[in-house]
């Protein structure tokens, strides 16, 4: 029994300090079975199925090995010396970068332009429909609206050459040629993906004050001063952010590639490997022809070009955007 | 012979447990129904407790007030379970319960925001612990309808809590915690979410409910009036320690140290720092006035070194000179009058000291006038300077106020 | 003058992005013909006659079965696993809190397509090839909707708890009663998105089945198209056939999809 003379302050007589850590223990020991218990589901879903992966292939790529033998030795980099003398490879990350460099650009002005842009037009009365109008497109199944993609890309039928015509431009083979296959499978990425980057857009700008956007709105070199000085630094971080996510997405992109230059053999990727991605590549390489050992290895060049891509625009955006 | 020895066995066996029963019974009256003995709690390195004790006597109404920020709500959930204390121990009546679950104490807790749960009907908030228990339908509707009889929420079983008035909703949080038929009642800050005159309605309510039924009760609470109003007794709380326990009007009119004084009554009590010039004088810091002689029979005990004093007296103590009795006497210029209709705030000037005062005499007031007061000197309460304990009428050893565990 | 501008700008855009899944509808339900016409048809004809044929004459019944079993376990796997973790997270104090936050964090960061080949492997030595399973589990636990759950209960005042503590009410009643009804928004928010990302799986199944069987309706599509190429009009019916619900849900929910895309998080009164 403590009593109330002796108590100083700093330490409790007559209780010795490990009593004091059992106690502790023992009331939080309830949260720590709860808590466990609670997270233990996803916990199991996210170790087993994305970090054990994950980690697995770090482990695969310096493998020689076949899904359906229990046959593996380790050959070091062997797999990637391989893999760096296919000239396919080349023409994979060639087709990404292009595919990126356009894309990413293209959505993220676009997104923003029409963030900015139709800003008030989206408070006018029926702004919440049109709004979801361009939302759209971003929630719709990819092989589903991919059907009337390819009908539209349709060089005879087609709307997108029925567009050129009437705008009396010369009509071409998109899907088709090996020049305009890929730029068709990005006017269809841009547009299933703008709608997000506009919403994304829109929820950064309604953070900020009113005044400052009204200054935007100034017409001329005013309204282009105000928008570089006072706008543009003020959406920087959610401009970091979509260019971020686009950049990451679109360095995967796979369903519409695979769909949309899908021909009836499943000869994706053509014409000619101008539409061979990364991934698709990858998708190739192990589970159409089995070469499971290539295709970790260029799945781990992806994985670090992603990593590397994302600090790269981190570090980039560190530079320009925040320490104005 | 057998039947003799039987009887004779028969005989003792009753003396026994009939003293037995006896002592018990005694001893469970005797026995305090919450005690709180040394009760330490820091969170990290911050400590809020510093080893309090109290304890809550059986059908007994003990208020907790004190400033935000004394531990006064930390108390109330350690007594709660829903905090442990880093050391101390807390018993109710001869059951230790420090290390006990929330759920084994049987508290019945009334939350300041009532923690009413929007998305059930009030039946269902009532019987929502019930029903967790697995109390059979039956006994539930019936505890149910008791107490919604009890606190005349009847008619209101089938709402939402958000169809119903603040003060309805307090009444339905007692109801939640009444239903289980609680070994206590806590309640913290129950009433500060309601307007004015409903409060001063819920106060008499849940005191009368607890005349009824006479469980023991903590509120807690920072208004001075609830606190005076509604309490068997008061524990007035600062910084962790407890200052002074006592019932209303002990701790009103015999306030441990300036503190106490200040803080219960409205306006609060006037504090004059003065200094003891002779051995019966002392002088007001900040009055023009020459020193003041002192009946003897205050200071004359005093210690010798005691020189740097408090001295204090409520604003309603205060009267106009000339009625006869003696004490110590003020001529102040009256600055701000306040009209409560009753009666009167009067805050005036005496040299450079503020002093306020109460008065139902109101034809005598007017801005800028002087007026001649007197308070008695039984009504003058005297604090040591440095520590601002209480100095008490038969000399003793003033308490520290580090340890502050007055009980 | 300036707002009919707007007006008119905003419907041009509008109208833009909405129109190729506009001209699904008017192929589908159009003549035969229809996709060779030139100038193209931008009428609808309302012939359902073809889309009823699709619906009949091949199995896609089967495959929108598929999509449904697959779809709604997901989702109830889902719901339950984010809101036990998403209270864990916002509620409970053990050690390794932050750090499975911040590992829920970072499943996102992953990236999917690099981890085909492995989770393939993991896939083929658990025997999960070619199951129902296979096309669950491994998107049974979501980052979005634990965050979502966790923001959530953390906006529950802590005295909700502390009344069920107090009168004995154990974590999971707590839960089951009071906390997830009362996230409510949260609940429908996550419901909404895992229901659109698993309607519109498709690589994953690709790769991880091969029997038709257990396609679900996106896979069944891709092998549809290359089977019927150019048979413009099954192929837009089949495709309705796989947008619709996501339509029909898009429709009724679009604001609360909108604003949960847009800020993870539904001002929604109770």
């Amino acid at each position: 029994m403590t009593n109330p003379e002796n108590a100083v302050e700093g330490g409790h007589p007559d209780i010795p300090s490990w009593m004091l850590w059992w106690s502790r223990v023992r009331t939080q020991w309830q949260d720590l079975v709860v808590g466990y218990g609670m997270i233990l589901p996803s916990l199991v879903v996210f170790l087993v199925f994305y970090y054990g992966p994950a980690l697995f292939l770090l482990y695969i790529a310096f493998f020689h090995w076949n899904i359906f033998s229990n046959y593996s030795t380790f050959v070091g980099l062997h797999n990637f010396s391989v893999l760096l003398h296919q000239p396919i490879f080349w023409q994979s990350l060639l087709n990404t970068a292009y595919y990126v460099v356009l894309v990413v650009p293209v959505t993220t002005l676009l997104a923003l332009a029409l963030a900015l842009g139709l800003r008030q037009a989206w408070s006018l009365k029926g702004g919440g429909v049109s709004q979801a109008l361009v939302f759209l497109p971003h929630v719709t199944p990819v092989v589903a609206t991919s059907i009337i993609w390819v009908w539209i890309f349709d060089p005879n039928f087609g709307l997108a050459n029925a567009v050129l015509h009437a705008l009396h431009l010369p009509q071409l083979g998109w899907l088709s040629s090996v020049h305009w296959a890929l730029p068709a499978v990005m006017i269809y990425t841009v547009w299933h993906s703008v709608g997000l980057y506009t919403i994304l857009f829109l929820a950064g700008l309604s953070t900020l004050p009113k005044q400052v956007l009204e200054a935007a709105q100034l017409d001329g070199a005013r309204g282009w001063l105000a928008f570089r000085r006072i706008i543009l630094p003020l959406i920087g971080p959610i401009t970091f952010f979509v260019v971020v996510l686009a950049t990451i997405t679109t360095m995967q992109t796979f369903s519409q590639i695979y769909t949309l230059t899908g021909g009836p053999h499943g000869g994706a990727g053509g014409p000619a490997f101008s539409t061979t991605t990364d991934s698709l590549l990858i998708y190739q390489t192990a589970f159409l022809y089995d070469h499971f050992s290539l295709g970790s290895a260029m799945s781990l060049v992806l994985f670090i070009l992603i990593l590397a891509v994302t600090l790269i625009q981190k570090f980039v955006a560190d530079r320009m955007v925040f320490y104005r | 012979m057998i039947y003799g020895l039987l009887k004779g066995f028969l005989r003792a066996f009753f003396i026994v447990v009939a003293y037995g029963a006896m002592y018990c019974h005694r001893k469970g009256l005797d026995m305090a129904a919450i005690r709180l003995q040394a009760i330490h709690k820091s969170f990290g390195s911050t400590k809020v407790l510093h080893g309090v004790d109290m304890e809550v006597r059986n059908g007994e109404f003990v208020v907790v007030v004190g400033p935000s920020g004394c531990g006064k709500s930390t108390l109330l959930r350690i007594v709660a379970g829903l905090e442990s204390p880093t050391a101390g121990n807390l018993w109710f009546g001869d059951r230790n319960m420090t290390r006990a679950g929330a759920p084994e104490r049987n508290i019945g807790m009334v939350f300041q925001n009532y923690a009413l749960y929007p998305h059930m009907t009030v039946y269902d908030n009532l019987s929502f612990g019930l029903k967790a228990h697995k109390v059979s339908r039956g006994e539930m509707d019936k505890r149910v309808q008791n107490v919604a009889s009890l606190l005349e929420i009847e008619h209101l079983l089938r709402s939402k809590p958000s169809a119903l008035s603040g003060g309805q909703r307090q009444r339905v949080a007692v109801g939640r915690a009444l239903v289980r038929n609680p070994y206590a009642f806590l309640m913290d800050e129950p009433l500060s979410n309601l307007d004015a005159l409903l409060r001063d309605r819920m106060r008499v309510e849940l005191r009368h409910l607890h005349e009824r039924l006479r469980i023991p009760t903590v509120y807690v609470t920072h208004d001075q009036t609830e606190a005076m109003t509604m309490a068997d007794r008061l524990v007035v709380m600062k910084d962790g320690n407890i200052l002074q326990v006592g019932t209303p009007e002990e701790v009103y009119h015999g306030p441990q140290n300036t503190f106490v004084a200040q803080f219960l009554g409205s306006p609060p009590m006037n504090l004059l720092s003065v200094r003891r010039v002779a051995d019966l004088r002392v002088a007001v810091d900040g009055s023009q006035d020459e020193s003041i002689a002192v009946p003897p029979r205050i200071l004359a005990g005093w210690p010798r070194d005691l020189t740097d004093l408090w001295l204090g007296f409520r604003p309603e103590r205060v009267t106009l000179k000339g009625n006869g009795s003696t004490g110590l006497e003020l001529t102040v210029g009256i600055r701000t009058i306040e009209t409560l209709g009753s009666r009167y705030h009067v805050h005036g000037t005496w040299g450079n000291i503020e002093i306020t005062w109460v008065t139902t005499e109101g034809t005598n007031l007017a801005l800028g006038r002087q007026v001649q007061l007197t308070v008695p000197w039984d009504d003058v309460h005297w604090f040591e300077r440095h520590s601002g304990q209480r100095i008490q009428e038969e000399p003793r050893e003033a308490v520290r106020l580090e340890s502050g565990n007055v009980v | 003058m300036k707002t009919w501008l707007t007006y008119g700008l905003r419907a041009i855009v509008a109208a833009l992005m909405a129109a190729p899944i506009y001209w699904v509808f008017v192929i589908a339900t159009g003549k035969s013909g229809d996709a060779y016409s030139i100038p193209p048809v931008w009428r609808p004809l309302f012939h359902w006659a073809p889309f009823m044929y699709v619906w009949i004459h091949t199995p896609w019944a089967r495959y929108v079965l598929n999509s449904v079993i697959i779809s709604a376990s997901t989702i109830i796997l889902v719901v339950v696993t984010s809101a036990l973790a998403g209270y864990a997270l916002a509620e409970l104090k053990f050690p390794g809190n932050s750090l499975y936050f911040y590992m829920t964090l970072g499943v996102m960061m992953l990236p999917q397509q690099a981890l085909l080949v492995p989770q393939y492997v993991v896939m083929f030595h658990l025997h999960l090839l070619n199951t129902y399973t296979g096309l669950i589990v491994p998107f049974a636990a979501s980052t979005s909707g634990i965050f979502l759950f966790r923001q959530f209960f953390m906006k529950l005042p802590a005295s909700y708890r502390e009344i069920a503590r107090l009168e004995g009410v154990g974590t999971l009643t707590y839960l089951r009663r009071v906390a997830v009804p009362l996230a409510r928004p949260a609940v429908a928010t996550t419901v909404l998105l895992t229901f659109i990302s698993s309607w519109n799986q498709f690589q994953w199944p690709l790769i991880m089945t091969n029997s038709s069987g257990l396609q679900p309706i996106e896979l069944a599509l891709s092998h549809y198209m290359q089977a019927y190429q150019s048979h413009w009009r099954d192929l837009t019916s089949a495709a309705l056939i796989a947008l619709l619900p996501i339509l029909i849900v898009f429709a009724f929910t679009q604001r609360h999809i909108v604003t949960a895309v847009a800020g993870g998080e539904v001002g929604q009164k109770e």
